[in-house]
C-alpha cells in the first residue's frame, strides 16, 4: 500500500517477533510527541479537516513457509478470544511468496516482505474511548493456523506510522 | 521497509548535489593526488621500496582528504537507498542523527579500504618502470574484470541490497544506524574494490575513468539482488530508466507487453 506524503514514524517494537504455534504478542513504544499529534488532528477532525492516517507496518517478515494467513489485532485483551472482538482487527496478510522473498540471493536480498495496515479506524476508536493516553499499542498476531517451529517465520520490526493531512 | 517514494526524491536530490560538489573539489586541489619517485621513471622499484617511497613522499592528510572527497563523488549516489532507508525508519528529530551515524560507518569502511588500495595502487604503478604503467594497468583491468563477473562479487551486491529493520528508539537506535553503515560499507567495498582502483593506475585521465566507473557502481546498484552467478553488468538499467522518463516527458506511451489472446473455450461438435 502506497502511503503517500507526509509519513513520519510514531512508534516501534523494540525486538523482533517470532511467530510460532498459535502467534506472538508484542508492544509498540509509541512516541508520546507523535501520538500527541494525532490525537490532536483526531480532536479537531472535521468535514474540512480530515484527521492524521495511521498505518501498522509489519516489516521485513522472513520464513521458509508461504501457507499461512496472519490476522493482526490491535489492543487484544490478554487472553481474549480474536473472534470475539472484530473492531480490533487490523488485518490479515499472506505470506505468499514469503520463502523466495527470505532467500539472501533473492530478488528481495532476504528482506523478506512487508505489509502495511490502515488503523486510522482503531485508533480513532481508541482515541474516542481516551485510551489513545497509552505509551503503546499491544498488537497480537495471530496464524489461520498453528505455525510450526521450522517455518521459522519472524517479524524485523512492527511499528506504527501517521500520514499528515 | 521500503522508504517512500518522496522521501526518496528528497534524498536523491541531496545526495546527488553533493556528489556534483565532490566532483568540483575532485578537479581542484583537494583532489586526490599521489606523489611518485622521479627515480621510478627508468626503472622498477621493488615494493618494499616501493611501498617506503610512497609512505615517504606522500603526507597522510592530504592523501585521507582526497580519498574522501573521491568517496563522496563516486559513492554517494549509491547511498541514496540506505539513507532513505534510514531516515524513514527513524522518528523525525533523530534522522539526522542517524544519517549522520550511518555515514561514518560506512566512511570508516571505505576508509580502511583506501589504506590498503591507495598504497596498492602505489605498489603496483612502481613495480613496472614509468614508460610500461600499461602493463599495471592491464593487469589491473583483468583482475577487475574477472572480479566484476564473479558470483562472489554479485553474493557482495545482494548483501549490500539486504535493508534490515532498524530499532527505533535510544542507544539501540544510534547502533543499528552505525552498524547498518558498517555492513553496507563492507559490502560496498567488496564489490566496488577493484573500480576504485583502476583509475588510480593510469598516469592521467583519471577522472574520466573515475567517471565511468562511478556510472557503471551506479548502474549495478539500479539491479535488483540475483542469484550468484558468472554475467557481466552493464549500464542497461540506467538506459531503461532514461526511456521510460524520456517517453514519458515526450508523452508517448511506454511500451507494455501485448494482452494475452483471450481464452477460447473447444465447442464440442
Amino acid at each position: 500500500m502506497s502511503m503517500g506524503k507526509n509519513r513520519e514514524l510514531m512508534g516501534a517494537n523494540t525486538q523482533p517477533v517470532s511467530v510460532v504455534g498459535s502467534g506472538a504478542r508484542t508492544v509498540v513504544r509509541l512516541d508520546p510527541k507523535v501520538r500527541g499529534k494525532v490525537a490532536a488532528s483526531l480532536a479537531s477532525a472535521s468535514e474540512t479537516q480530515f484527521p492524521d492516517h495511521v498505518y501498522l507496518n509489519l516489516e521485513n517478515v522472513r520464513g521458509v513457509r508461504d501457507a499461512h494467513v496472519l490476522s493482526v489485532y490491535i489492543n487484544l485483551p490478554e487472553g481474549g478470544r480474536p473472534g470475539d472482538h472484530p473492531e480490533l482487527l487490523a488485518g490479515s496478510v499472506a505470506l505468499f511468496g514469503l520463502r523466495r522473498a527470505s532467500r539472501k540471493d533473492g530478488e528481495h536480498a532476504g528482506q523478506g516482505l512487508s505489509f502495511t495496515l490502515d488503523i486510522t479506524d482503531i485508533v480513532d476508536a481508541l482515541h474516542l474511548g481516551k485510551q489513545l493516553n497509552a505509551d503503546s499499542l499491544h498488537v497480537t498476531i495471530v496464524p489461520n493456523r498453528a505455525v510450526p517451529e521450522q517455518a521459522e517465520i519472524t517479524i524485523g520490526r512492527v511499528s506504527v506510522y501517521r500520514q499528515g493531512q | 521497509m521500503p522508504a517512500d517514494s518522496s522521501e526518496l526524491t528528497r534524498v536523491s536530490k541531496l545526495v546527488f548535489a553533493a556528489s556534483g560538489f565532490a566532483w568540483l573539489l575532485m578537479l581542484g586541489p583537494t583532489g586526490l593526488s599521489m606523489t611518485h619517485c622521479p627515480m621510478q621513471e627508468s626503472g622498477a622499484l621493488a615494493p618494499v621500496d616501493a611501498l617506503q617511497m610512497f609512505l615517504a613522499m606522500n603526507s597522510l592528510g592530504p592523501l585521507c582528504v582526497g580519498w574522501a572527497v573521491m568517496l563522496a563523488a563516486m559513492m554517494l549516489p549509491l547511498l541514496t537507498t540506505p539513507i532513505a532507508h534510514v531516515r524513514y525508519s527513524s522518528f523525525r528529530h533523530r534522522r539526522n542523527r542517524a544519517t549522520a551515524l550511518l555515514l561514518l560507518g560506512y566512511c570508516g569502511i571505505w576508509m580502511l579500504a583506501g589504506a590498503v588500495l591507495l598504497p596498492l595502487a602505489a605498489v603496483a604503478g612502481m613495480s613496472v618502470p614509468g614508460s610500461s604503467w600499461w602493463i599495471a594497468a592491464l593487469a589491473a583491468l583483468a583482475i577487475t574484470v574477472v572480479w566484476q563477473a564473479s558470483p562472489a562479487r554479485q553474493i557482495c551486491i545482494n548483501r549490500a541490497h539486504n535493508h534490515r529493520a532498524l530499532a527505533a528508539f535510544g542507544f539501540a537506535a544510534d547502533l543499528d544506524a552505525f552498524r547498518f553503515g558498517l555492513e553496507h560499507g563492507f559490502w560496498c567495498a567488496g564489490s566496488c574494490w577493484g573500480l576504485m582502483l583502476l583509475p588510480m593506475l593510469l598516469p592521467s585521465g583519471h577522472v574520466a575513468a573515475m567517471i565511468v566507473a562511478a556510472v557503471l557502481m551506479f548502474c549495478e546498484r539500479l539491479e535488483p539482488a540475483a542469484p550468484p552467478a558468472w554475467r557481466f553488468h552493464g549500464i542497461a538499467p540506467l538506459r531503461r530508466i532514461l526511456l521510460t522518463r524520456m517517453r514519458r516527458w515526450l508523452h508517448r506511451p511506454v511500451p507494455m507487453r501485448p494482452p494475452p489472446p483471450p481464452f477460447a473455450p473447444e465447442m464440442r461438435p
